[in-house]
């Protein structure tokens, strides 16, 4: 899965970038917000991003903004890893749009954990969404007759949207996807019988 | 400082080239913003520089570039002067080391 590493300090981007090839992720870097937000605008952004909160232009918390105002990228999904310690900045960050959020100096185990929980939710929400689009296509392809139909009471004619009177078998067969085999029922059959 | 950075020799070799290529532009920031005296300069250029050097250890020059970013945030500029002349001792210290770290291979 891509993951975006948004970071100023070189010398943490650069272990982030080793450690999370380790672990199988494919990483994009970026030094400051404002070339993170550049990428996150691409057709096909990282699913998954770890955003610094001090960086220089955009910061994080700002960046988490931008992001959960973006439909598109709605399912991102973000972790703050900042030194920013207090219960007060962790309150703020989450309440920007972070999913979680990782105080440095931090475990390296701890984050290969609390990826696994991102990434475990990123592929839930991707099924999820290729199921949906899925059902949308099979729903487009359902035709289904709704609303008010005025009909002859004699001739059981249907009257369509352009005034003509249809036979009902021929409007069905337009507007619906049923198909008819014409028989004699047996009421009708004893009525016809002479004919 | 190998375990803090992962448990990989390697890799700490990278992080060590990178951070002595990164420390002097580093300090140099840290240093133009005590010259201005301009609190949120300090904040932010310490707290960068805290970030960097606390890749390598959490006390030493990490502690004295914590108090600079709090002396910036606190807006306590004429502070700045002392607790900068302590970093540029704490860091030539962690410099040193890791330049024979960087030897040693």
């Amino acid at each position: 899965m891509q993951i975006l590493i948004a970071d100023d300090d070189v010398v943490l981007r650069h272990s982030l970038r080793v450690h999370l090839e380790r672990w199988d992720y494919e990483v994009v870097e970026c030094a400051d917000g404002a070339a993170a937000w550049q990428v996150m605008r691409e057709p096909s952004p990282p699913p998954m991003a770890i955003m610094d909160w001090n960086m220089p232009g955009v910061d994080g918390p700002a960046l988490c903004q931008e992001v959960r105002e973006t439909p598109a990228l709605s399912g991102m999904y973000i972790i703050l890893l900042t030194s920013n310690a207090s219960k007060q900045d962790m309150i703020t960050g989450l309440e920007s749009g972070a999913d979680d959020y990782i105080i440095k100096p931090f475990d390296w185990d701890e984050l290969k954990a609390r990826l696994r929980i991102g990434n475990r939710i990123v592929s839930l929400q991707q099924a999820l969404g290729a199921r949906v689009n899925e059902l949308q296509q099979a729903l487009s392809s359902v035709r289904v007759l709704t609303g008010l139909l005025p009909i002859c009471a004699y001739c059981k004619r249907i009257r369509d949207d352009k005034d003509y009177w249809l036979q009902i078998e021929h409007y069905l067969s337009v507007h619906s996807d049923a198909r008819f085999s014409h028989g004699i029922c047996p009421e009708c059959l004893v009525k016809h019988a002479d004919e | 400082m190998i375990a803090r950075l992962g448990g990989d020799e390697e890799l700490a070799r990278q992080l060590v080239t990178l951070f002595l290529d990164e420390c002097p532009r580093m300090m140099a920031e840290v240093r133009d913003s005590v010259a201005q005296g301009t609190p949120d300069l300090v904040r932010r250029a310490a707290h960068a520089f805290k970030g960097s050097v606390s890749n390598f250890l959490a006390e030493g020059p990490t502690v004295t570039a914590y108090a600079l970013e709090t002396i910036g945030r606190d807006g306590r500029t004429a502070d700045a002067p002392a607790v900068l002349a302590r970093l540029e001792i704490e860091v030539d210290a962690l410099v040193a080391q890791l330049r024979a770290f960087d030897a040693s291979r």
